[in-house]
């Protein structure tokens, strides 16, 4: 059964938090939006998730029950997309072995990355799938644990904005590897309280 | 999967003028990552590989 939370995002110009709404399953709409409003802003090369096709990703992963996928739309549009993987298993070694909730896809539109005229940018949205994403885990009954590779520009974001756990790169992420970052059930329940 | 957080956590969460890019998986310049099925089993056997190479610890069973 496909679900809907009320959630908030910050216009980047106002200051103000404005409703947005989470769906726990990415829909066509949102596939739509993909298609024709963030890939004409995307720009070759420039962007390591530039080229990513949701529509390929979501027709693949969307077979197989291990995954779920998250969408937000917010101001008509969708402003951010995640696919996650519910059977993935902890690195960190306190918690080896234990299940987790691995983020395989995150992305944020592109106005919400970048200033682009006539779009409004809104904050937060990493942080509201990165909140999907641990609420899952907690649903699972993996009291909050996640783990994914971050893209470059964002390993700010998780180490110091989510509180995650670098484990440094991972060479075995091929053939571009990233660093790989854990979020533990006490740093989740930091993240969320 | 329902969020059930209220306006304050997010109001205290996301701060005005935040800059954080986001982003998390495959590079789409990686060559595997060629936005096709074919491509995405590739990630997903790569993923199941280096899941084979977390440091398993027998002794801390699994919760599932």
């Amino acid at each position: 059964m496909r679900n809907q939370s009320i959630v908030y995002l910050r216009d980047w110009t106002s200051g103000q938090l404005v409703e947005a709404v989470l769906h726990d399953s990415i829909q066509q709409q949102h596939l739509d939006d993909h298609r024709n409003h963030w890939s004409p802003f995307v720009s070759s090369g420039a962007e390591e998730h530039g080229h990513w096709d949701w529509r390929k990703k979501w027709s693949y992963f969307s077979t197989q029950l291990s995954y779920q996928s998250f969408a937000i739309e917010c101001n008509g549009q969708t402003q951010g997309l995640m696919i996650v993987n519910t059977i993935k298993r902890c690195r960190i070694q306190q918690h080896a072995n234990k299940h987790l909730v691995y983020v395989e896809y995150l992305e944020a539109a592109p106005w919400n990355r970048r200033d682009i005229p006539n779009w409004t940018r809104f904050n937060g949205v990493g942080t509201v799938l990165i909140a999907a994403a641990i609420q899952l885990s907690i649903d699972e009954g993996n009291l909050g644990r996640i783990g994914l590779h971050s893209l470059p520009q964002a390993d700010t974001f998780y180490r110091d904005k989510c509180g995650m756990t670098d484990l440094g790169l991972d060479s075995s992420y091929q053939p571009h590897p990233l660093r790989y970052f854990e979020m533990t059930e006490n740093q989740a329940t930091a993240f969320m309280k | 999967m329902k969020l059930t957080l209220n306006r304050e956590w997010f109001e205290n969460r996301i701060q005005p003028n935040e800059n954080y890019e986001v982003g998390a998986g495959v590079p789409s310049s990686a060559a595997d990552c060629s936005n096709s099925a074919k491509g995405e089993a590739q990630s997903q056997m790569r993923n199941e590989e280096f899941a084979e190479k977390v440091l398993l610890s027998p002794e801390v069973p699994s919760e599932h």
